[in-house]
């Protein structure tokens, strides 16, 4: 039996001999004149192709936006380094412009107002490392100030507290400090005046005339080095000690707590014997009573 | 009860220092204060928290003489530390004396 021809049905074969170019031609078929005269739907691997070269084209697109972004930030900031003022007008003039691309806009603003910030946060600590009196009187002022918007009175406010903070801070370092030099000055003074201790001067000396004042600071630097080693040690060994303390007293916390956990069990096992002793004797006695009531009773209904 | 400072022009000199034309008083006395400064730091690195408590109450109400001797008493090693922090600061200026010289 011949096999019927089928009349020219759609075909998406490779083979497909009415589409010669097969797969590889697809984008030009699609643009080719014929195309408008092909009302066919695409097939699944035609459509998957589509879907493919359409992300592919998208991320082409973004990556491709994302490169040129990079590269206009980058010279913006190497403009913003190069020629401050020149980089501030450029940025006001891009926001304010008439320019039909409103992502340009906001982004030239919010990079001007970024830019104002800053130039403003420079120009207060400039101020303050000049004239450091004259500024907290500045943040006083526009603390106390009902004329300014309230922005500009919290800002005040939030900096004159860091800068009691630091004033607290810098008194303390400076109290502590004077309690140490004092520490040091008295045990100095008992040490010398007991002739204890010694700047090296008496035992050098030799060694600085015989070698001069190479030979002498060689001497010191020795000296120093053995030092540096004698308070490594020093602090080795009271870290040692440290450790040791903490060590046994862990043992000892851990130790009363198992006593206290044995202590604790033999309470509740005594508690439990005790409860199942009277419950035997409960027993015992509620059923000595019902004995006792049942007699009564016995001995009632008798008389 | 004996102030006289440690450091003095005389040793600087052993070691070659001049500091002609500076501020020479205020030099030393910024190394005798960081002397000082160090030697009370190691001191109170060794006491504990109820000690060192004590000690800070005694140095707002105690004399120069109580509170060095408290010192005496609780810090078994002052010897060694007070010597160690001359040693150590000395060995530092012997090392950094050619820079001195050279500041301005």
């Amino acid at each position: 039996m011949p096999v019927e021809t089928i009349g020219s049905a759609p075909s998406h074969s490779p083979e497909d001999t009415e589409n010669p170019g097969g797969i590889g031609t697809l984008n030009e078929m699609m643009d080719s004149p014929a195309e408008t005269r092909d009302n066919r739907h695409p097939s699944p691997t035609g459509h998957a192709l589509e879907r493919t070269a359409q992300f592919l084209q998208e991320r082409a697109d973004r990556l491709q936006k994302r490169a040129v972004n990079k590269a206009h930030e980058e010279a913006l900031n190497e403009y913003q380094s190069r020629d401050r003022e020149g980089y501030a007008d450029h940025m006001q003039a891009l926001s304010s412009a008439a320019n039909p691309n409103d992502e340009q806009r906001e982004y030239a603003t919010n990079r001007l107002v970024d830019e104002r910030d800053a130039a403003h946060t420079e120009a207060l600590k400039e101020y303050r490392e000049r004239d450091r009196d004259d500024y907290i009187d500045h943040l006083a002022q526009l603390a106390d100030n009902d004329n300014t918007n309230e922005a500009s009175r919290e800002f005040g406010q939030k900096e004159l507290n860091r800068e009691d903070r630091i004033e607290s801070r810098r008194e303390t370092r400076e109290k502590a400090g004077r309690a140490l030099r004092r520490f040091g000055r008295s045990a100095l003074d008992r040490l010398m005046n007991a002739g204890l201790i010694t700047a090296g001067m008496g035992i050098l000396a030799a060694e600085a005339t015989a070698g001069g004042v190479r030979s002498l600071r060689e001497a010191h630097a020795t000296r120093k080095s053995n030092a540096e080693a004698s308070k490594a040690a020093r602090k080795a060994s009271a870290e040692a000690e440290r450790e040791r303390k903490r060590t046994e007293a862990n043992a000892e916390r851990q130790n009363r707590a198992t006593a206290a956990a044995e202590r604790r069990n033999k309470r509740r096992t005594s508690w439990a014997a005790n409860r199942r002793r009277l419950g035997r004797f409960g027993r015992r006695t509620r059923a000595a009573g019902r004995a006792a009531k049942e007699a009564w009773k016995s001995f009632e209904d008798q008389i | 009860m004996n102030n006289q400072p440690l450091i003095t022009r005389e040793l600087l000199d052993q070691f070659g220092i001049s500091l002609e034309g500076r501020d020479e008083a205020s030099f030393i006395q910024h190394l005798n204060d960081t002397l000082e400064e160090r030697i009370g730091a190691e001191i109170t690195e060794s006491l504990d928290d109820e000690q060192l408590k004590t000690l800070l109450e005694l140095q707002e109400k105690g004399s120069d003489e109580e509170v060095g001797a408290w010192i005496d008493q609780n810090v078994p090693e002052l010897q060694q530390i007070t010597q160690d922090e001359i040693d150590i600061l000395l060995g530092e200026v012997a090392e950094n004396s050619d820079e001195i010289n050279e500041a301005e």
